[in-house]
């Protein structure tokens, strides 16, 4: 196995990226199904009176409220006669798995795949968290008053918990991740050494 | 490592629940975006006298195409990241403070390219516009976080031998 060094892996990341974006991009609803599938379950048990079906259609998660709406009012779906429906795109929040991937198959690592699918189901755990707040967020704007008649988090909370899965988790959460991995790797042994600082005397070292 | 791990989550939850904040975001964030749009248009209009700013949109007059930059947009959700990891590994404020400085500069620079690209990119074709907007500018602006930081834990694993080299 080849010594990971900061130059090299950076040069694999370049190449690698466009690959993985193409890969991702093709697999589309292959990416977002498990996590739809489990943020949708979450969110039909914690709000059945809200949420009558979350489906996936394309790389968007569909979520059918409960509720439609008639000369302004929001009424039951069944006196309404329509159904109110929320779209969420997917890939805002997964994208963090292409960029994921290029991080860890640029880095030269024993059992990568190992290491690998336990970095995407943290990342998949992560996404079903960023679409059950980008959901209650889309909810609570939809449905108003009606929506917090239900027992949901603050306003404040869901909308720093969106703002945070959204802005930060995506591309942030691929880095960490993939610099756990590699944490033996040698590409940062000073997260992991204690590093000496400038401003205290240190002994010359005997090899210096 | 953990030490790193919990210092680096503190600093970064805490600087963005601060950037969110209302007042915050009227008296520093969205003067600072404002800025970033007309050093942006700034930087164009020498190559292209159709492009106005006002507030945070860059205009094309003659493409009929404009784009605010938002929350999200402006690095500073990266220069968050990048003081997070900073300040989360040990070195003396003096160093700390220099690359936080830099880094900014970094992010920033890297930054303007993304607006300036994607501001042609939306007049050529929205599609292309709204894939690189949403899922390769974050990535790019991450990766050069990543760089500014390892350059910076290159740049003291040097400082803290060359005592005994020199």
């Amino acid at each position: 196995m080849k010594k990971a060094t900061v130059k090299r892996f950076f040069g694999f990341v370049v190449v690698l990226l466009p690959a993985m974006f193409i890969v991702w991009h093709a697999l589309g609803s292959v990416v977002a199904a498990p996590a739809v599938a489990l943020s949708g379950a979450i969110l039909q048990w914690w709000l059945p009176e809200l949420i009558s079906e979350v489906t996936l259609n394309g790389t968007h998660m569909v979520i059918a409220a409960a509720v439609g709406e008639l000369n302004g009012a929001l009424l039951p779906s069944a006196e309404a006669g329509n159904q109110l429906a929320f779209q969420l795109d997917t890939r805002t929040l997964s994208y963090s798995i292409p960029f994921y991937a290029a991080l860890h198959f640029a880095t030269p690592m024993h059992s990568s795949l190992e290491r690998f699918a336990r970095g995407l189901l943290i990342l998949w755990l992560l996404i079903i968290i960023g679409l059950i707040f980008t959901s209650l967020k889309d909810l609570m704007l939809g449905l108003g008053a009606l929506f917090f008649s239900s027992s949901v988090p603050p306003a404040d909370a869901i909308a720093l918990g969106y703002q945070f899965s959204v802005l930060m988790v995506p591309p942030v959460a691929p880095v960490l991740i993939w610099a756990f991995e590699a944490r033996d790797v040698g590409l940062f042994p000073q997260l992991i050494e204690t590093p000496v600082k400038k401003d205290t005397p240190q002994p010359a070292s005997p090899e210096s | 490592m953990s030490r790193f791990i919990i210092i680096f989550t503190i600093v970064l939850v805490g600087l963005f629940t601060l950037e969110m904040l209302e007042p915050v975001q009227a008296a520093a964030i969205q003067p600072f975006t404002s800025w970033l749009a007309t050093i942006s248009a700034g930087l164009i209009m020498p190559f292209d006298d159709a492009v106005v700013a006002y507030g945070r949109v860059i205009e094309h007059t003659v493409a009929q195409f404009a784009v605010s930059i938002e929350a999200g947009c402006n690095g500073v959700e990266a220069t968050i990241v990048l003081i997070a990891g900073v300040l989360a590994f040990p070195a003396t404020w003096r160093q700390k403070l220099a690359a936080i400085a830099l880094g900014f500069v970094a992010v920033q620079a890297m930054n303007i390219l993304r607006i300036v690209s994607l501001f042609y990119l939306g007049q050529w074709d929205l599609a292309i516009f709204t894939w690189t907007h949403l899922y390769i500018w974050p990535v790019l602006i991450m990766l050069d976080v990543l760089v500014v930081f390892m350059l910076y834990l290159r740049y003291l694993s040097r400082q803290s031998v060359s005592p005994a080299t020199a």
